[in-house]
């Protein structure tokens, strides 16, 4: 079960990998996210996502041949999952109950 | 190196990944980092070293966890590790202390109190009982119980008769009392014994001046010696070192000095003046009987002197009912009574050490839970296992230190307070200041404690996957391993705390019980006070009977007083009775026959009546039972019916009292009820009173007077009143008898008072371990908690789980501790001799308040769970 919990971070990371088709590897996830979220986003702290979204099975990897601009070093490029598409749609599906929830008690955090 | 030309920059960059990553890795990671640099240099940033630098370092970071570096370099560092970094990690635990200051303060108190407690009593226990006896050859001194002499016969004959057997060394009888010592200013009442010269030899201490007095001395007409304290020789000839045959005043009769004892002597008791035997008859009295001390001849083993010791007492043809001589160790004689209470509470305070230890492990593992990211960061930036380490070694080291400086004091407190409320009942042993290595023991088994379980979860926590953790603050790792440890500790902490109060709730029933007891007299507004007529200036029972007489009609002339008599000793005088045999005239019972034993006291005709004595038939005494007058006498209950058995009311009836043949025979005027002289511990034994003029007291004379305002207020002008009979009389022992009675109680009401701060420690520290255990497992969960909540489960019902998890700990504590406390309070029972065996109910009593405050303490952390804020657990 703990095994499983995704985190905010790792969540945003399996949208980006789903989002990035054929194109999902470190660099461009870290873009991305960077993007997307106007904060700082650490590569390392990618990888260390990646990492784990890998070994709970919602993301799958390859090692892609490298171009020019990366001096000809190999990448790791990414696809999610059929159980990774699942677990996103079910936390999609969370968010919007939960929206609901907080919408009907709107004022809450502010009093 | 232009910003235009990174190859250099990136081979270094290269070179420190392959530090942390592998095989394809490496090439992705210094790939993406080159394509990033392209990216921001195309997006103009400035500073692209910089950001080159903090990628790199961020993989570097992120992959640590997995890899941690070799322990043997880290080692290294650990051992060249600087002082600085010492104290650097020193004030980070007391920043940290600051920081969270309730639960420093749990943690130090909890451990001080531990530390306190156990310091406290262990030090007690290890002067009392395992330190040696502060004599040379300790193991060598015994004492003899029921020594082969008998009131007729002659004891010196019998002393060296033991002397030949050839198993001692030396042999001493010794009697502790009390003597008058008549100085310039004003009389003094000092502790004094009466020892024969042997007592020194077998003690094995010699005076530090002079010499102990000699055989020679001890016969009656010799010139009359006294060996004093160190004490007695500093307060009364000021330390003069010219004191030998320098005259001392006892009991108005002069004695020399022969010896000045060294520092500390002052067994037995807190003697002061050591007399021989036969210089004072006084304080041998009318029924003289010495404790014996005999020390074995090296080589010489208990067993065989005792073989000795009883042929001895069969060759001189000891009565067959007899108790045979028993040799007992002394240090074992001395302190028999307080030994069952003393352990007793030295294995509860050791129970509330585990439990107080036991909190602070589980306390330090919810910290450690807590900071597990924390330490996976330190871990993480490098941090180095065994730098982890030593932070955690000083962390625990400090809280240890706080705590023990916190314990040495509240020890020290304890100490004394333990040593001003026994001082009547137990030996005398410096209890001034706690043994530092009792202290050093405790503080080690806190520090230790805190070591183990500070540092082996926080290693363990510190290696969890680092991602994971600082991305999610999940603390999860550590946490689940301990769980079990935790709960473990919970239902220890509450079973130790059921046994605690169930021996609690046994002293507490026991002392009950006791006050309820009918001493048989009341000490209401009775003041108590004592004189000892010197037999130089008084040497007959008239002259004693005449000064009672005097000093009554001075007294009841007093304002507020409203009546007085006089006794020999009054209730609560532990110096040794009188016992005499009693029989009905004419009953020729065999030889063997066990005798009637009754206690003889003297009373003046308002004795009854002041001290509250019911009279049950017959008459008090009167004014007309004077010393020409047909002898009479009260009985107490118990002792008639010794007499007669059958219940009748035997007044008028004719008894014999004394030990000859042709013991003296007086009529029974009346029968009173019993008095418990010496508490409410002992059986009511037979009491034999004669009218003062008939049978003053020896020597010894109280008077017990009714004070109809505050008996405090009278005591000057009682002082005044018999200082104006015979100005140099020391009046001492003036207490009012209703403290008599509490002091009866004393030692039981130590032993409750402090078995009842243990139990009530132990059941605080037992619900903070519950509190902690569900205020953390609330905390772990708070996320799942509140998708319950938001999935529509009911707040009520998840603070009913919240409770049940507590009661399922409480209940399974409870349960083993109710069949602890159950084997505990027989096996209390069968080893303490004063306490009661408690019922199963007690216990199941004990049982429901335990689970009462454990709920209590469960309550808490459960509605915190009920009130979770969904949407702000959500976001979080």
């Amino acid at each position: 079960m703990k095994g499983d919990h995704i985190g905010e971070f790792e969540e945003l990371v399996l949208l980006a990998v789903q989002g990035l088709p054929d194109q999902a590897y470190g660099v461009s996830v870290q873009q991305l996210l960077e993007r997307e979220t106007s904060r700082r986003v650490s590569i390392g702290a990618v990888y260390a996502a990646l990492d784990r979204l890998e070994a709970k099975g919602l993301v799958r990897s390859r090692i892609a041949p490298g171009t020019a601009v990366r001096g000809g070093r190999s990448r790791r490029a990414f696809i999610p999952t059929a159980a990774g598409a699942r677990a996103l749609a079910e936390m999609r599906r969370v968010r919007d109950r939960l929206w609901r929830a907080a919408g009907s008690t709107p004022a809450r955090e502010r009093t | 190196m232009t910003p235009g030309d990174p190859s250099s920059l990136f081979r270094i960059g290269r070179w420190l990944l392959r530090l942390r990553l592998k095989g394809p890795r490496v090439d992705e990671a210094d790939g993406d980092l080159r394509e990033l640099w392209a990216a921001r240099r195309a997006a103009g940033t400035s500073r692209l070293r910089r950001e080159y630098a903090r990628d790199v370092f961020g993989v570097l970071t992120h992959a640590a966890a997995a890899r941690p570096a070799p322990a043997r370099q880290s080692f290294k560092r650990f051992i060249g590790g600087d002082m600085r970094n010492m104290i650097h990690d020193f004030r980070y635990a007391l920043r940290l202390m600051r920081r969270q200051p309730l639960f420093a303060g749990v943690t130090i108190v909890t451990l001080a109190l531990g530390i306190a407690a156990s310091t406290g009593i262990f030090t007690t226990v290890d002067r009392l009982l395992l330190q040696p006896l502060p004599y040379p050859h300790p193991e060598q001194l015994m004492t003899v119980k029921h020594p082969p002499y008998s009131f007729g016969g002659d004891r010196m004959s019998v002393q060296r008769g033991v002397e030949e057997l050839g198993v001692f060394s030396g042999i001493g009888l010794y009697a502790p009392g009390g003597l008058n010592i008549d100085t310039l200013d004003q009389p003094l009442r000092v502790e004094a014994t009466v020892a024969s010269p042997g007592f020194f030899s077998a003690m094995g201490v010699w005076p530090a001046i002079g010499r102990p007095y000699t055989a020679e001395e001890d016969v009656p007409g010799a010139n009359a010696v006294a060996v004093i304290s160190d004490g007695l020789w500093r307060r009364h000839f000021g330390a003069d070192p010219d004191v030998l045959d320098r005259p001392l005043y006892v009991n108005r009769q002069p004695f020399r000095v022969a010896g000045v004892m060294p520092p500390g002597f002052t067994f037995p008791g807190r003697t002061d003046v050591w007399i021989p035997v036969s210089s004072d008859r006084q304080a041998t009295g009318d029924a003289f009987a010495p404790a014996v001390v005999a020390r074995l001849l090296p080589g010489v083993t208990r067993e065989a002197a005792k073989a000795a010791l009883a042929r001895f007492d069969q060759d001189r043809g000891a009565p067959a009912d007899g108790n045979r001589p028993g040799l007992v160790p002394l240090q074992d004689e001395l302190t028999s009574g307080a030994r069952p209470t003393l352990l007793l509470l030295a294995v509860s305070v050791g129970l509330v050490l585990l439990v107080s230890t036991s909190n602070v492990a589980g306390l330090l593992l919810a910290r450690v839970t807590r900071r597990q990211s924390e330490f996976v960061l330190r871990r993480a930036l490098g941090g180095s296992r065994w730098r982890l380490t030593r932070l955690l070694c000083v962390e625990a080291l400090t809280f240890a230190a706080l705590a023990g400086v916190l314990g040495a004091l509240g020890g020290t407190v304890a100490l004394r307070a333990i040593s001003a409320l026994s001082a009547d009942h137990l030996p005398v042993a410096d209890l001034t200041s706690v043994d530092a290595r009792m202290l050093g023991i405790a503080v080690a088994v806190s520090g230790m404690a805190g070591l183990l379980f500070g540092l082996v979860p926080g290693l363990a926590a510190s290696s969890a996957p680092a991602a994971h953790v600082m991305r999610t603050g999940e603390t999860v790792t550590a946490g689940r391993n301990w769980w079990w440890f935790r709960h473990a500790m919970v239902v220890l902490q509450v079973a130790v705390a059921l046994v605690l109060l169930s021996v609690t709730t046994m002293t507490i029933q026991t002392m009950a019980r006791l006050a309820r007891v009918d001493l048989g007299f009341s000490g209401q507004s009775v003041l108590g006070v004592e004189v000892t007529l010197p037999i130089a200036t008084y040497p007959g029972p008239a002259d004693g009977s005449a000064f009672a007489e005097r000093a009554l009609e001075r007294l009841v002339a007093i304002p507020g007083i409203a009546s007085a008599a006089a006794t020999g000793r009054l209730p609560g005088d532990r110096t040794t009775g009188v016992g005499i045999s009693i029989d009905l005239p004419g009953a020729n019972r065999p030889a063997d026959a066990p005798r009637r034993f009754a206690s003889l006291l003297s009373a003046s005709p308002d004795y009854f009546a002041v001290m509250g004595i019911r009279l049950i038939a017959g008459r008090r005494f009167t004014a007309a039972d004077t010393r020409e007058a047909p002898p009479v006498v009260i009985l107490s209950e118990s002792a008639a019916g010794l007499l007669w058995p059958d219940g009748r009311n035997p007044v008028g009836e004719r008894i014999t009292a004394g030990f000859a043949a042709r013991a003296p025979t007086y009529e029974v005027v009346g029968i009173v009820n019993d008095v418990l002289l010496w508490g409410p511990h002992e059986p009511a034994r037979p009491q034999l009173y004669r009218p003062f003029p008939q049978g003053p007291p020896f020597g010894f004379l109280s008077f017990a007077v009714g004070t109809s305002i505050d008996a405090e207020a009278v005591v000057p002008a009682v002082r005044a009143a018999i200082g104006s009979l015979d100005p140099g009389l020391p009046v001492y022992n003036v207490q009012q008898l209703d403290e008599v009675a509490a002091r009866f109680l004393a030692s039981h009401r130590l032993a409750m008072t402090l078995m009842g701060g243990f139990a009530l420690m132990t059941l605080v520290l037992a619900a903070v371990g519950l509190y902690g255990v569900l205020a953390q497992l609330v905390t772990e969960r708070t996320r799942e908690l509140g998708i319950r909540m938001a999935l529509g489960a009911d707040g009520r019902r998840l603070q009913r789980g919240v409770v049940l998890s507590g009661l399922r700990l409480a209940g399974a504590g409870t349960i083993v501790g109710v069949l602890l406390a159950g084997v505990a309070a027989r096996a209390v029972a069968a080893f303490v001799p004063d306490l009661d065996p408690l019922p199963w109910q007690t216990i199941g009593l004990d049982a429901s308040i335990i689970l009462a405050v454990t709920v209590a303490a469960a309550w808490l952390p459960a509605r915190r769970a009920a009130t979770i804020d969904v949407a702000r657990t959500l976001r979080a």
